[in-house]
Parts: C-alpha cells; sequence; structure tokens
C-alpha cells in the first residue's frame, strides 16, 4: 500500500522539475574547457616531480602511510578514529592479481583491514585505454537501444579512461559537430564483494580517493556471516563495457552494454 | 523535426505526427518504460500506448516542453503496468527505486490514500525547490524517471558509488523535511 502511495506521489512531481532533468548538464564543459594543453602538461609534469621526490624522501624517512591514514589527512571525515586505527594495524602488502578473462586488466587490492566486525579495502584497477571507436550512427548495430539523456555534456569521467588525444577529439566533435557518435571500452569493478561461501558482502560505499586508490566500505556494515574470521576469502567482480554516446543537435542519447565480467579472489587476514 | 512541428501535425490529425514524436522523443519514452517494467514486450506495449495517449490527449493540450509531456504519459502507463505485473513478482529497476525510498517514508496508515499521496506528493515538490540544481537531478532521474545509478553517475561523471552516497544523503534530508512538515 506504502510503496504505492510513493509511486502516486512521485508521479505527481512538478513538471518544472521533470524538464530540469531532462536538460540538465552538470558545468563540466566550462571546467574541461579552462585547461589548457600545455598549462595542463606542465603542472602534471611538476607534480610527478615532486611526487618523485616525496616518493624518494618518504622511502628515505621510512614514511610510507597507510591510505587509509591519509584518508584523516584529504579528507574531513566524521569518524577519523575508524580509518586511523584501521591505518595502524592493516595489512599494507598489495596483491596484484590479472584477471583472467580480461586479460588487459590488472587488480591491485593495495591494503586491508579486518578485525572481525569491519572490513576496509583500498584498490586499484588498471587497464590498456582502449582506443575510442568514432563514427558511431543510425546504422549500427546498438543505436536502437539508446535512450535520451538530456542536453549534450562531456563526461569528464572520460578524461580518465581515454587517451588524451582521443578524449581531445571527443571534446571537438561534441562541441564542433551536429550530430556525432563514438563507443569507449571501459573495465570497472562491480559494486558488490562477495565471500567464496557465497556471502554478499552488500553494496559497497567509495567516498574517499587516495593517490589514485578507491576506499571501499560496507554501506550498510558487514553481514553477521561475514564476522569473526580469521581470514576472509573476497571475490570482486571485474566488469568490461562499452559505452555508446550519439549526440544529436543539443540532445545526446547514450547507452551502456556488458561485454563480460570475471571474478577476481583475494584473501585478507584478520589484522585483529 | 521541431516540437512546434510536431503538435501541428498532431493538431491537423495527421499520422505522420506519431512517427515524427517515435523518432525524437520516442527513445525516452522507451527508456522510461523499460526501466519500469521488466519485459520487452509489455515495454514496447508501454510505448505504443503513450504514442496513443498522445494523439488522444493533443489536441487540446498543447504541451510545452513536448518532451516532458511524452515522459510523463509514458511513466503514468508504465506505472499502472508496473502495478499490474508486480502480482506477477516481475521485478524492474523500479523496485529498486522504489525500495529506497520507502526507508525514508514509513506506511502512513489512517490516512485517506488519494488526500496522503496528493500531500506526500506537494511536500516532496516543496522538498526538491530547496535541493540543489544536482540533488534535484539526481532524485528526479532516480525516484521519478528509475534511471539505474550507473547511468546516473555516467551523466553526472561521477562514479557509482558516489552517486549512491549522494541519494543516501538526500533521502536522509526528504526524511527530515517530511518529519517537520508532519507528514510521518
Amino acid at each position: 500500500m506504502n510503496r504505492q502511495l510513493i509511486s502516486v506521489a512521485l508521479g505527481d512531481i512538478d513538471d518544472e522539475h521533470i524538464t530540469a532533468a531532462l536538460r540538465y548538464r552538470p558545468e563540466i564543459n566550462d571546467q574541461i574547457q579552462k585547461h589548457h594543453p600545455a598549462k595542463r602538461i606542465l603542472v602534471i609534469s611538476l607534480a610527478a616531480v615532486m611526487l618523485l621526490a616525496f616518493a624518494i624522501t618518504a622511502y628515505a624517512a621510512g614514511w610510507f602511510r597507510s591510505f587509509f591514514a591519509a584518508v584523516n589527512e584529504e579528507y574531513s571525515v566524521p569518524d577519523p578514529e575508524k580509518y586511523e586505527h584501521a591505518g595502524e594495524l592493516s595489512n599494507k602488502a598489495p596483491a596484484t592479481v590479472d584477471v583472467k578473462t580480461l586479460p588487459d586488466v590488472k587488480f591491485t587490492l593495495s591494503e586491508s583491514f579486518y578485525d572481525g566486525e569491519d572490513l576496509l579495502l583500498a584498490y586499484s584497477l588498471e587497464s590498456m585505454q582502449y582506443p575510442v571507436q568514432f563514427g558511431f550512427g543510425p546504422e549500427d548495430d546498438g543505436f536502437d537501444q539508446l535512450w535520451l539523456v538530456g542536453r549534450w555534456y562531456i563526461d569528464a569521467q572520460l578524461e580518465k579512461k581515454v587517451a588524451e588525444s582521443d578524449f581531445n577529439r571527443i571534446c571537438e566533435e561534441l562541441r564542433g559537430k551536429e550530430t556525432t557518435g563514438f563507443i569507449v571500452r571501459e573495465a570497472y569493478l562491480g559494486d558488490h564483494i562477495r565471500l567464496t561461501d557465497g556471502t554478499d558482502l552488500g553494496p559497497m560505499l567509495n567516498i574517499y580517493t587516495i593517490d589514485g586508490n578507491m576506499i571501499l566500505e560496507c554501506q550498510d556494515g558487514l553481514p553477521d556471516a561475514a564476522k569473526n574470521r580469521d581470514q576472509l576469502e573476497l571475490v570482486f567482480t571485474v566488469r568490461e563495457c562499452l559505452h555508446y554516446y550519439y549526440k544529436d543537435g543539443e540532445t545526446l542519447y547514450r547507452n551502456t552494454l556488458n561485454l563480460g565480467e570475471a571474478p577476481v579472489t583475494v584473501t585478507i587476514p584478520n589484522n585483529k | 523535426m521541431e516540437d512546434r512541428k510536431i503538435i501541428e501535425l498532431f493538431f491537423a490529425r495527421s499520422e505522420q505526427a506519431i512517427t515524427e514524436l517515435r523518432n525524437k522523443h520516442g527513445a525516452a519514452a522507451r527508456r522510461i518504460a523499460s526501466n519500469f517494467l521488466n519485459d520487452k514486450r509489455d515495454a514496447e506495449e508501454c510505448e505504443n500506448d503513450t504514442y496513443l495517449a498522445a494523439w488522444n490527449t493533443i489536441p487540446p493540450e498543447k504541451p510545452n516542453p513536448l518532451v516532458t509531456y511524452v515522459c510523463r504519459l509514458a511513466r503514468n502507463i508504465a506505472v499502472k503496468k508496473y502495478h499490474a505485473n508486480t502480482a506477477r513478482k516481475r521485478r524492474s529497476f523500479y523496485d529498486a527505486a522504489l525500495d529506497e525510498l520507502e526507508e525514508c517514508v514509513p506506511a502512513m496508515e489512517n490516512v485517506e490514500s488519494e488526500f496522503a499521496a496528493r500531500a506526500l506528493s506537494e511536500s516532496i515538490n516543496t522538498f526538491l525547490d530547496t535541493c540543489s540544481e544536482g540533488d534535484r537531478f539526481i532524485f528526479v532521474r532516480r525516484y521519478w524517471f528509475a534511471d539505474p545509478v550507473s547511468e546516473i553517475a555516467a551523466s553526472t561523471g561521477k562514479t557509482s558509488h558516489w552517486v549512491s552516497v549522494r541519494l543516501y544523503r538526500i533521502r536522509e534530508k526528504l526524511q527530515s523535511h517530511l518529519e517537520k512538515e508532519g507528514m510521518i
């Protein structure tokens, strides 16, 4: 009954909100336009030199810090003790795994903390940057499955997923052409982690990112079935998908289709 | 073709209007239908019913913008089919969206349902007026269009996790707003 009531109430949301949602375009384009390629290269090079200098100093002084502890330094978090505590006890030996059926993808569990009650994970996912397929249009497979997004925009995430030259071409085509379409291939980590016995740890939250490592924690806490074990055999799911984009005038259409997925198993100790 | 011309075709009772409507806004209707109905045939039926509903209501309606009107028609038809399908236990994206909202809108019993729905709707509209543009977009795409979180993430250039956290915060704010308004 309550679901039906909510459903009916949602149906009467004002037209202006619906229209705004159809036309909304995140103010990403402006940010991207502000990047000057030469300036960006200079900034990246400077950052790389500084990072290298820092890494050498840190290594020499034994400063290597935990990604979890670093969350407190880089973000204002509501429960800093949790990350500090996890950083002190965590397993910091990274485990890198090749994803068997996805040969171009490499998964690294950089740090883990499990004390029988709580779980924190830091991971990174490396995959080759696949070339973008330009020229996608109405005659191609997948075109009839596109859905309307609203006004066109440049997906800022693409800057990390494709080569710089491809990203620049995407920006040029979207800004300069009345109609254009392209396909992007991507590997990503599924948002559920399971144990080898099938226990689902529920949806994982990724709020913080430290040096390219995503910090994962259970959205609703660890399920009882995963508590108080000597170790956890975690099964991550790495997926590959195709993102289809098509701009027609001011309107953007898109769709995402899964290509395949592969499980990755990593065992982590109880750090208590 | 411009929306204005499509509406002119409807007013002239030209069947070309349906073709042009399908070409321009069919994808939006199809998307909503498939979000709400976990069945390809139901979704196709819903899309066709949307065009029929547009044919039957334009004129006298002269919607502006046309795409919002088409989305609303598609959603109304899809919701009716969705509730009919619930008995057949077909899960869709809309189920997931309703599950989330049900947590922050506890059962309002002893209230006449039509009145309660109208009051809840007004309260949600007031709440949306207080949200940032970005939050409004995320809320409406998730709970009105029933878009999957991954698609909203792609539209906003954020990760799915970021969108899930943002939705959680928005639901918290909504719950607090409904409490203040005496709805729950």
